[in-house]
């Protein structure tokens, strides 16, 4: 009978530690000032109901991507709110990639805002091009009234970003080459710019407003 | 919303939007109809943007079958011959793109988006599409005249457009001016030249 008891001693407290199991993962992650951010700021509210709402994603910081990841493996279980804490590490790390993205996209927007303040006009942006070595994305294309002549530019905005010379650098540069050298026309909705020349470019993103 | 959506999105609400305007779609996002002496292609290049919505701007472009054989060989027909974004054509020229989530925001964007295209896109295409117009104002010297061509494209439009009016020692001159005056450029200036002096020649 006193072995019994124990049994169900032990079963009850199971239980009581599987019902904190949650929360205890969920503190686990707060180390990451974003994965605080992301619990805190979806335990509030109905996560999934927000999760969808895209106009509101950048003002939490997510992209669409990471939130649909989350959602899709979210319908595995009936808890949203535990959606976002079993998945934070996850979040935040994509949070992160995001945060460099819209640096980027802060960075191009004010770049073109520069470029035509001095007279030069955007033709494109975020136009592809086929090289040899692959496609090559150039984030503006501009030209020059006064010229004619209509050129590539990537805009990095950190010098990290600047001066990278992975796989992927090294794919833009061999391209950017080719460009320089041979000249191409664009290809997919932007069809028939021809440009000849490319530029690599610094450009810190402003703060964010 | 990733971009391949945005895109269907945009494409489903854009092919209401042409055929209005009696265009048929080429492929997603290009729609085209015959308009004097050329086809007027209108493209619609979609992005993400990484602050959440899809964007997207309009290209105008002319593709004059008569000069294609010349200047690009077999290029897709969906490769315009000359081209304007429609944002260059408005007053202030600065570069813009229309924002969406979602079709409800398509639909809020339905009167600009045909304005421009009725105000803007088909009175340019009306006014270029036939060749001596086009020749007039690719032999202007002033650069801002030539669409968005850069110099080497510019002269090779204009001599495809000399020999189709029959001016073929004309032709062939434009190109071999160009071609001494670059004589000492990077291939990328030189080579478009040289292959539109090739099927010129051949044409002869």
């Amino acid at each position: 009978m006193k072995r019994l008891a124990h049994f169900w001693l032990l079963v009850a407290v199971a239980c009581l530690f599987g019902s904190l199991s949650w929360p205890i993962q969920a503190l686990g992650h707060t180390s990451s000032p974003a994965t605080c951010f992301s619990i805190s700021r979806y335990d509030g509210h109905n996560a999934s109901k927000i999760a969808y709402d895209a106009p509101l994603l950048p003002e939490y910081g997510y992209d669409s991507d990471s939130v649909l990841l989350a959602n899709e493996k979210g319908n595995q279980t009936t808890r949203p709110d535990g959606v976002f804490a079993k998945f934070a590490g996850f979040l935040a790390a994509k949070t992160g990639v995001n945060a460099n993205r819209l640096a980027g996209a802060r960075a191009v927007d004010d770049f073109i805002a520069n470029a035509e303040a001095n007279g030069m006009q955007v033709v494109g942006r975020e136009t592809t091009f086929n090289t040899p070595f692959g496609a090559r994305r150039m984030d503006v294309i501009l030209l020059n009234p006064q010229t004619g002549s209509i050129g590539g530019v990537e805009v990095k905005s950190s010098l990290g970003a600047f001066k990278c010379f992975d796989a992927d650098a090294r794919q833009q540069f061999s391209a950017d080459r080719w460009i320089n050298t041979f000249g191409a026309t664009s290809v997919g909705e932007q069809s028939g710019i021809t440009i000849n020349n490319t530029l690599k470019i610094l450009w810190p993103a402003p703060p964010e407003p | 919303m990733k971009l391949d959506s945005a895109k269907q999105l945009l494409d489903s609400f854009l092919q209401n939007v042409a055929s209005a305007l009696d265009f048929q779609r080429v492929e997603r996002l290009v729609y085209t109809r015959p308009i004097n002496e050329a086809a007027v292609l209108l493209s619609f290049p979609c992005r993400l943007d990484p602050r959440g919505p899809g964007c997207f701007g309009c290209n105008v472009g002319l593709r004059f079958q008569s000069l294609e054989p010349f200047l690009q060989g077999e290029a897709k027909p969906i490769v315009p011959t000359i081209m304007m974004p429609l944002h260059l054509l408005r007053e202030n020229k600065s570069f813009t793109e229309w924002q969406f989530y979602a079709t409800d925001d398509l639909e809020r964007l339905r009167d600009a988006v045909v304005r421009d295209l009725t105000k803007i896109a088909l009175p340019f295409a009306e006014r270029y599409s036939n060749l001596p117009e086009l020749r007039r104002r690719l032999e202007s010297s002033i650069p801002n005249d030539w669409f968005i061509l850069g110099p080497e494209q510019r002269l090779n439009v204009l001599a495809a457009v000399q020999f189709v009016q029959g001016d073929k020692p004309g032709a062939l001159k434009t190109l071999d001016d160009a071609l001494l005056e670059r004589k000492a450029a990077l291939p990328s200036k030189r080579l478009p030249i040289e292959a539109v002096r090739r099927r010129l020649g051949e044409a002869i």
